[in-house]
């Protein structure tokens, strides 16, 4: 930075504003491993703030928040004990606004271009009417991406969760070519990330950060709800569009208001996304009915881009 | 040792492929060399930038090098299923192909893996694979599927030049390096023609070469599991197992046809590589491709006739002239049509064009190999809707033509190498022959 | 025929470099060592923040809110939230002490400090036995935040009268059933508390379930049904409240019990199924490839020994 009057004004407010990183001496637990680098005083380091703008902080401000979880490799491979989780996305809700997704760029230090959660535009034939489609990984029970994974590497836990070890992941892209929801991901170059996150220890609770070489995808955010706290992406939604919850509880919760996932889906036809291809997904979709916007509003205020996504539906 | 010196008589007649290396070779050798370092270069690249210097993106995972893989260990395969039942059901125009075959089994055997090193993200962590197997995984499979073949086809060339090895390094007339005669010693593991030698060898050769067969079969078919398993359209498919076996081999003896002809006029061969050699495995050749049209014909007909979602967009694609439909009729044309009307035709059954319409297979088969990879992985079951076309569209790199390159080239220069140490004709095998 | 060939291989040979030439010299070539722009972005969004910074006020504003909760036993829960104002909407402000005070008529009385969380919430449970009233009869509270390099000082009060609300957990056969009772004190004696609006939650993994309301009678008594089917946690015990919401001048009134009225979910992890998604494959594939391995193998071994017969022959 050759403005030295203008870093100061950007410590300031983001001493505030980034909710930061975390720990990283903490979560990486100790010695072991050598990524938990000491940030020393003063040092200026280069963050994403919420509003995706990279901005550079004295690293004495960096405060831990975020990305904190301290559970073993074993563990992360379990679970969490009496858990089964389960997300209901209400499709009338939709409108395509995206903070889902820049929520959980935020959240995984991902690049603008890389979306583990995605928005389509679904028209499922050319006489139906087209609707808004987010899609995060449907954490399969009966999933075809741990199915041939070579490694162990993308596993099934008890929770009902599947996540990945990017420590283990050998790349060889077979669990994209099985995934039928092209939910998958691939770091095709060395991911660009800001020192603190590249240093931090990955945990397959955290997805972060990102491998080169490796697969990685949508995770849930289990280290969130260790927290007691719902996915970033649920949150970050103005419409309640996510419900996220426990089947075991039968509870499911959009932050807003919370019900019981028997009866969400009993009241509203619940459906599982493609149930014919037999992958039991644990993401059920209420359908588009009634619904809150008209689909042309998830066009305004988009950028060229991504708008041109979308030409040959609308 | 009557036999031997008419077997030797023979040695003479080949040993000039392996006394010496001429110009043209040399010049041949230089140029492949040259073909690996743009490999080289390429691969430098991309472990240096990362894969981003491919043309692989999300959507098609896999490209050029996949189709590579399947292309070169299908052949290897193919010869090594050719020699395996040529030598079991004791052919008897067998002797001046099996070496071929032989060769093509372990050249082909050893290109083909690597083209799966290339694609792999993290070949750095290949030991993970035995680290943390998961046999469920079609890829374990197909690991030690492959091992399993390798120690095997080389096993069984080794077993088939036990006796060349002998004959070459009693020969005192051929002018050869005194490390190779030394080599050759060692290699011939003092046989020495023996009753009891003769048997063993000959019934360790037979054993070896029933095994080969039905574990050509089934590795075969794990290599298209890999594909078949998933569930994407014109790959889910139950006749993948079948169809990748008599793909595999019909490419294979295309290339030991097109090696055929090429030694047959490189090393003045005629004698030994007649017309009836070519005529014979036209009529593989014919049988083969009959059996493979058959497959395509019933696979894309029932994928057309049923037109499910997912089966119809990926084939409307390959129908597609501003798509795949050229490539699509080329790859059936070349490698079904060609091939049984240039056999079936009297006038057109001469080595030449019997070597040129399998050059021709060769090449459609490289194709449908792309076809199989490529179109299906753009083809994925929720819209792209992607602006960047790369991600939409698989074009590839030139580092990925140049490994490519790379691999034809190493693949020619073991063949080149190879025939530099053992004679093409397979001596020793004639000397049963004589005698009888 | 030999030198024709030759010439054949010469003119192809010449083809083969030419082709090589041109691979070399292909743009992309000459492009892809260049190592990728990275910083440029920085800057860009460093400079993009310049003119804001300078319109902006020395110090950002904060906003503190107090709410009381009083529970039985003349408890109190204060919770202060701690927001500031950040591109025109409030942001939560995490890690920042907030100071508690009680009230008197001439004096104050610091209670305690705690640092807010990644809500901006901090939380202070006193009771208020010894607490006196002031003049007008209140309990009188403070929430202070005195301010940092950053933001201004904030601070929330809150008066309220005392109340209580008694709960009686009833389980008669297959019904169960809250009783409550809602008082205030009076010179009197207990006085209830009619018509306030009662409405009883379940601690779920994230927020609380609504699971029952009611309104109380003029002896400020009300039931309310319990559903019989919820879970509960590895002991089947469920974390009840029944919250009476901001009423009148009592601030939230609520009572909470723990009770073992769930179904247990199991806490144990369990191996997971031998199954193509699992760790564990199934037993036939294990036998089939062991059995196919040994005959490939076993064949590679008598073959071995034959040669070393061979050898031995010799």
């Amino acid at each position: 930075m050759q403005n030295s009057d203008n870093t100061h004004g950007n410590e300031r407010r983001d001493f505030i504003k980034l909710t930061v990183l975390g720990a990283a001496a903490a979560a990486c637990g100790s010695a072991i491993c050598s990524c938990g680098k000491k940030e020393e005083e003063g040092k200026k380091v280069k963050l994403l703030s919420p509003d995706g703008k990279l901005v550079e902080v004295d690293s004495k401000h960096l405060k831990p928040v975020h990305k904190t979880v301290g559970v073993s490799n074993e563990e992360a491979r379990h679970g969490i004990p009496g858990r089964k989780f389960v997300m209901v996305i209400d499709l009338a809700k939709c409108g395509n606004a995206r903070k889902c997704v820049t929520a959980c760029q935020k959240m995984h230090h991902l690049p603008e271009e890389k979306e583990w959660l995605q928005v389509k535009l679904m028209m499922d034939n050319p006489e139906s009417a087209p609707y808004w489609f987010p899609k995060t990984c449907f954490h399969c029970d009966n999933p075809p991406c741990v199915k041939v994974c070579p490694v162990d590497a993308t596993f099934k836990r008890q929770d009902g969760l599947v996540l990945i070890d990017s420590d283990r992941c050998i790349g060889c892209k077979f669990c994209m070519a099985a995934c039928p929801y092209s939910t998958r991901v691939f770091n095709w170059s060395e991911p660009d990330l800001p020192e603190e996150v590249a240093g931090l220890c990955y945990s397959p609770e955290t997805s972060v950060p990102s491998k080169v070489g490796t697969v990685e995808k949508c995770d849930f955010c289990p280290d969130m709800v260790r927290a007691g706290q719902l996915p970033d992406c649920v949150t970050a939604c103005p419409n309640g569009v996510f419900y996220f919850g426990d089947e075991n509880e039968d509870v499911v919760s959009n932050g807003e208001e919370t019900v019981r996932f028997s009866q969400l889906i009993k009241d509203k036809s619940g459906y599982r996304f493609m149930e014919d291809l037999g992958t039991q997904p644990r993401v059920w979709y209420l359908p588009p009915t009634d619904r809150l916007f008209p689909v042309e509003r998830g066009l305004d205020d988009l950028p060229e881009n991504i708008k041109n996504r979308f030409n040959d539906v609308m | 040792m009557k036999a031997s010196i008419s077997a030797n008589e023979r040695l003479k007649y080949f040993a000039p492929q392996i006394e010496k290396i001429s110009l043209g070779t040399k010049a041949w050798i230089a140029i492949l060399l040259l073909f690996i370092v743009a490999g080289g270069v390429a691969l430098y690249q991309q472990i240096a930038i990362g894969h981003v210097v491919t043309g692989m993106r999300d959507n098609v995972i896999w490209g050029l090098y996949i189709a590579n893989f399947i292309f070169f260990i299908g052949i290897s395969y193919a010869g090594a299923i050719l020699s395996g039942v040529l030598y079991v059901f004791k052919v008897p125009w067998r002797r001046p192909i099996v070496r071929i075959a032989g060769l093509v089994t372990i050249a082909a055997g050893l290109i083909g893996p690597i083209f799966i090193l290339l694609c792999i993200g993290r070949f750095d962590r290949m030991h993970h694979l035995f680290l943390y197997p998961r046999l469920q995984s079609p890829i374990t499979w197909d690991v030690m599927a492959i091992c399993t073949y390798l120690v095997g086809a080389i096993l069984y060339l080794y077993l088939t030049l036990i006796r060349d090895f002998s004959l070459y390094s009693d020969a005192e007339f051929l002018s050869i390096p005194s490390w190779k005669r030394k080599l050759y010693k060692t290699l011939s593991l003092g046989y020495k023609g023996t009753e009891v030698q003769k048997k063993q060898l000959k019934s360790a050769t037979k054993l070896l070469a029933i095994v080969m067969i039905p574990l050509v079969v089934i590795i075969s078919s794990v290599l298209s599991w890999i594909f078949g398993m998933t569930l994407r359209p014109g790959w889910h498919s139950s006749i993948f197992g079948p169809y990748f076996v008599i793909a595999s081999i019909l490419t294979g003896v295309g290339v030991i046809i097109v090696i055929m002809w090429t030694f047959r006029r490189l090393y003045n061969l005629k004698e030994y590589l007649t017309e009836k050699h070519f005529t014979y495995m036209g009529f593989i050749m014919l049988v083969l491709a009959a059996g493979y049209g058959y497959f395509s014909f019933s696979e894309y007909l029932t994928g057309w006739y049923g037109s499910e979602k997912w089966d119809s967009e990926v084939l409307s694609k390959l129908f597609d002239t501003s798509e795949y439909g050229w490539w699509f009729l080329f790859s059936n044309l070349f490698a079904i049509v060609l091939p049984i009307i240039v056999v079936a035709l009297p006038k057109l059954r001469k080595p030449g064009p019997i070597a040129f319409s399998a050059l021709l297979m060769v090449l459609a088969m490289w194709v449908k190999r792309y076809l199989i990879v490529v179109p299906t992985l753009e083809t994925p079951l929720l819209p792209v809707q992607d602006t960047r076309m790369e991600y939409v569209h698989y074009v590839a790199t030139w580092q990925e033509w140049a490994l490519t390159f790379a691999g034809i080239a190493t693949f020619l220069l073991i063949f080149i190498i190879s025939s530099k140490l053992v004679t093409i004709v397979p001596t020793s095998d004639y000397i049963d022959d004589e005698k009888a | 025929m030999v030198s024709k060939i030759n010439q054949l291989l010469t003119s192809f040979g010449k083809t083969v470099f030419a082709l090589l030439l041109i691979l070399w010299l292909t743009p992309s070539n000459l492009f892809a060592q260049d190592p990728p722009a990275k910083e440029e972005p920085t800057e860009e969004a460093a400079e993009a923040e310049e003119p804001e910074e300078a319109d902006e006020p020395e110090k950002f504003s904060s906003k503190m809110s107090l709410s009381t909760t009083q529970f039985l036993g003349d408890t109190v829960e204060l919770q202060g939230l701690l927001r500031a104002k950040m591109d025109k909407s409030w942001a939560a402000v995490p890690n920042e002490k907030v100071g508690f005070f009680a009230i008197g008529d001439e004096d104050e009385k610091a209670l305690g400090e705690v640092v807010t969380n990644a809500k901006g919430i901090a939380k202070f449970r006193i009771s208020t036995k010894a607490m006196a009233l002031n003049a007008d009869g209140y309990l009188a509270f403070a929430a202070r935040f005195a301010g940092n390099d950053e933001l201004e000082e904030s601070d929330g009060d809150a008066n309220i009268l005392r109340a209580s609300m008694k709960l009686t957990p009833v389980k008669e056969d297959s019904t169960i059933t809250i009783s409550l009772n809602v008082t205030a004190p009076s010179p009197e004696g207990e006085t209830p508390i009619a018509e306030a609006d009662v409405v009883v939650y379940v601690k779920r993994m994230v927020g609380r379930l609504k699971v029952g309301e009611g309104t109380t009678d003029e002896e400020g008594n009300v039931d309310i049904d319990f559903p019989t089917d919820l879970a509960g946690d590895d002991l089947g015990n469920l974390y009840i409240t029944a919250v009476i919401e901001d009423y009148e001048e009592y601030g939230n009134i609520a009572a909470t019990t723990i009770q073992a009225w769930g179904r247990p979910i199991s806490y144990e992890i369990s191996e997971l199924p031998k199954s193509l998604w699992s760790p564990h494959p199934p037993s036939w594939m294990v036998i089939t490839f062991f059995v196919l391995m040994a005959a490939v193998w076993g064949h590679y071994a008598i073959v071995l020994y034959k040669l070393s017969q061979l050898k031995k022959a010799s």
